[in-house]
């Protein structure tokens, strides 16, 4: 794995969800919480999130759901960031996040 | 009974509510403004689309809801008549100590429950079945018009998944062909009805169970979000490749997709690196002509499901009628996304020279039914509080404006409209969050204001919780106050869309609340909503007086604000 660390937040107007992964140490913190996970299932969220914009941003609405992906590896940190426009598979995304 | 029937309707139901009930909105909105303001609202909301916004996974996972509230409320009722502690007693109480008279005290409560829930579990059941099967369920009094509401969702889409690997046969390897021909036959079969729909699902799912339809998904992917080893061979991924910017993780990501999607086919990679790899591999197969003819696909069966639920065939009229140039997909993709669950758009229009203002208002009735009566009136707040220049350049293709302190813009709508022409500013607005919270803090006055006249839109009267709806308001400890104390000064430079004239006016300390606010959930965002209760049911927790550290800070600026109020007076004073 060549990666280190992922920072995710998604915020709606009904939540605020930040998640920090340590893939080097296998351990996710969501919502203040600690746990463990697999280097699968962290392979899993790159495999969505590999042909992903940088930027998906509609700023002609208003409340809505915004999120931010920041992927680090050794060398870059690579940051994935929408407003109410979304990748074509972002409920895959939701989905990997509903499953933590 | 008939409440909880009517609340179900206004779930799932199109109706013309909104507009029945506007006048005693804007009477809610006047009662707060103040008459002065009466023309401005007005007109605002006259330029107003609201749609209601449902998805089929929602109303099934609501009525479940509904089912087992009324379960419990039921369950209550009948340990309070029994006397007992807890409602954990009951089925030792009944099998053993219930009374003659205690039985026909309960018997009433107990025929409401099953004659209520009978009905939900049909709906429910209903929900779930293909629409073919749907005439043979009997419904019954107000939930019976339920035809277009089926959770036919994942069956519709597939049957279109299986359309599209039957049509895109040579996209597979050989060791697969046997699995498509059987899906090409048990297809051919319903089409020639020679198989009813309950058994095609069922060799279906026996289908489904074998590895081969798992490699043909890896593949190609499917129709719940999840991208196919092909999408690895599309020009995007092509792009990524070349870009310079793009992470050695992103690109090496490419690489192994294509790897496995040819191993697929049998074709051994070994162990090359990534690049000699580059050097092996073939030219991309023609994988965006095949993406594009699956989004296509997608969207067919998309638009096959909503137009078959009333909601949507009502939105999808307006939608033609008030905005000619939204697309289809557009509507289909923003109804059908499940995060959406409220929102306020800007839309100006220019017709030869002559500009346009409409405000389109989506409002999920998926999440938070109790208090959706609140979120529309948030969302309304906002088309209030938005003001959109009017560009000088006639040929101008973006507009900006403001809603509240933040700052917006989108396209110009235009005979020559083009969609998603890039020039949006990128940078998160600072301001989102405190303008999020104090336009809530409004809302929720002016939707308190309405229900008190006894004016309730798709809230339940018993149900309606103001204090637990949005995730804004659990930075109301920090604002309230200062909401409170410069109610008047707040609401002027919010209607103006200007932050600048707020924070001038008491010497810069509104941006260092909006600091404060946004450290806050920096720090504590992720929990706020537990910390609160904590806080307020004084219990002492390292978050909690953390919290309490940043109500103090907000305390102080207050004071400090304050301050700036009395010399302003003592001033004004003098020069009288």
């Amino acid at each position: 794995m060549d990666i280190n660390s992922i920072k995710i937040t998604i915020k709606n107007m009904y939540q605020f969800t930040n998640i920090q992964i340590d893939a080097l140490n296998k351990k996710v913190n969501i919502n203040g919480k600690n746990k463990d996970i697999t280097l699968e299932k962290i392979e899993q969220l790159l495999g969505i999130i590999y042909l992903w914009k940088n930027e998906y941003i509609d700023n002609s609405k208003i409340d809505g759901e915004s999120f931010k992906i920041e992927v680090m590896d050794n060398e870059t940190v690579t940051t994935f960031k929408g407003k109410n426009k979304f990748p074509k598979n972002y409920n895959a995304f939701k989905k990997w996040v509903g499953e933590l | 009974m008939q409440s909880w029937y009517n609340y179900i309707d206004n779930l799932v139901n199109d109706s013309n509510i909104i507009n029945e009930k506007m006048p005693e909105i804007i009477e809610a909105f006047v009662d707060y403004y103040g008459e002065e303001m009466r023309e401005k609202i007005t007109d605002k909301f006259k330029n107003v689309t609201i749609l209601q916004q449902i998805t089929p996974k929602q109303i099934q996972k609501n009525c479940e809801n509904i089912s087992s509230e009324f379960e419990k409320q039921t369950l209550e009722q009948i340990k309070n008549i029994l006397n007992l502690n807890s409602v954990l007693e009951l089925p030792d109480y009944i099998s053993n100590g219930i009374t003659d008279e205690e039985k026909e005290q309960i018997r009433p409560l107990y025929k409401n429950l099953v004659f209520f829930q009978g009905h939900i579990n049909k709906y429910i059941q209903a929900l779930t079945l293909p629409i073919e099967k749907i005439n043979e369920i009997n419904l019954e009094g107000p939930l019976n018009d339920i035809k277009g509401l089926l959770n036919i969702e994942k069956d519709v889409y597939q049957v279109y998944f299986n359309d599209l690997i039957r049509r895109e046969k040579e996209m597979f390897p050989p060791h697969l062909q046997e699995h498509i021909n059987k899906i090409e036959y048990l297809n051919h079969q319903l089409d020639e009805k020679k198989i009813n729909i309950d058994e095609f699902y069922n060799k279906l799912n026996e289908l489904e169970q074998t590895d081969n339809l798992k490699e043909i998904k890896q593949m190609i992917g499917d129709f719940d979000g999840n991208e196919g080893l092909i999408d690895s061979f599309s020009t995007e991924a092509n792009e990524k490749l070349q870009d310079k910017n793009a992470s050695k993780w992103q690109k090496k990501q490419i690489l192994q997709n294509r790897k496995k999607y040819l191993e697929l086919f049998e074709k051994d990679m070994g162990n090359l690196d990534l690049d000699d790899m580059k050097k092996v591999l073939p030219e991309p197969l023609e994988a965006d002509k095949f993406l594009l003819y699956k989004q296509e696909y997608e969207f067919s069966a998309k638009t096959n499901i909503y137009s078959q639920i009333p909601i949507h065939q009502k939105n999808l009229e307006i939608i033609k009628n008030n905005f000619p140039d939204f697309a289809e997909e557009d509507y289909i993709e923003m109804v059908s996304n499940e995060n959406n669950l409220g929102s306020c758009m800007a839309e100006l229009t220019n017709k030869n020279n002559q500009y346009f203002k409409h405000g389109l208002i989506v409002i999920s009735k998926g999440e938070n039914l109790e208090n959706l009566d609140d979120t529309l009136i948030h969302e309304l707040n906002h088309w209030l509080e938005i003001n959109i220049d009017i560009p000088l350049d006639e040929n101008a293709k973006f507009y900006s404006g403001t809603s509240g302190w933040v700052t917006i813009g989108g396209q110009i709508i235009d005979e020559d409209f083009e969609e998603n022409l890039e020039n949006q500013e990128t940078e998160e607005d600072p301001y989102v969050l405190l303008d999020e919270n104090i336009n809530d803090q409004i809302a929720r006055a002016i939707t308190k204001k309405m229900h008190d006249k006894g004016t309730y839109i798709f809230s339940h009267k018993d149900h309606v919780n103001l204090s637990k709806n949005s995730y804004y308001q659990n930075y109301d400890f920090l604002t309230k106050d200062f909401f409170d104390e410069f109610k008047e000064e707040i609401i002027k430079s919010r209607q103006v869309g200007s932050f600048k004239y707020l924070d001038y006016r008491f010497d810069g300390y509104v941006t260092t609340l909006n600091d404060l606010v946004n450290k806050c959930q920096e720090t504590l965002g992720h929990d706020i909503g537990q910390i609160i209760i904590d806080m307020e049911k004084g219990k002492i927790t390292d978050e909690v007086k953390s919290a309490l550290e940043f109500k103090r800070a907000a305390e102080i600026l207050l004071d400090q604000m304050k301050q700036c109020q009395t010399i302003d007076n003592k001033q004004a004073a003098k020069h009288r």
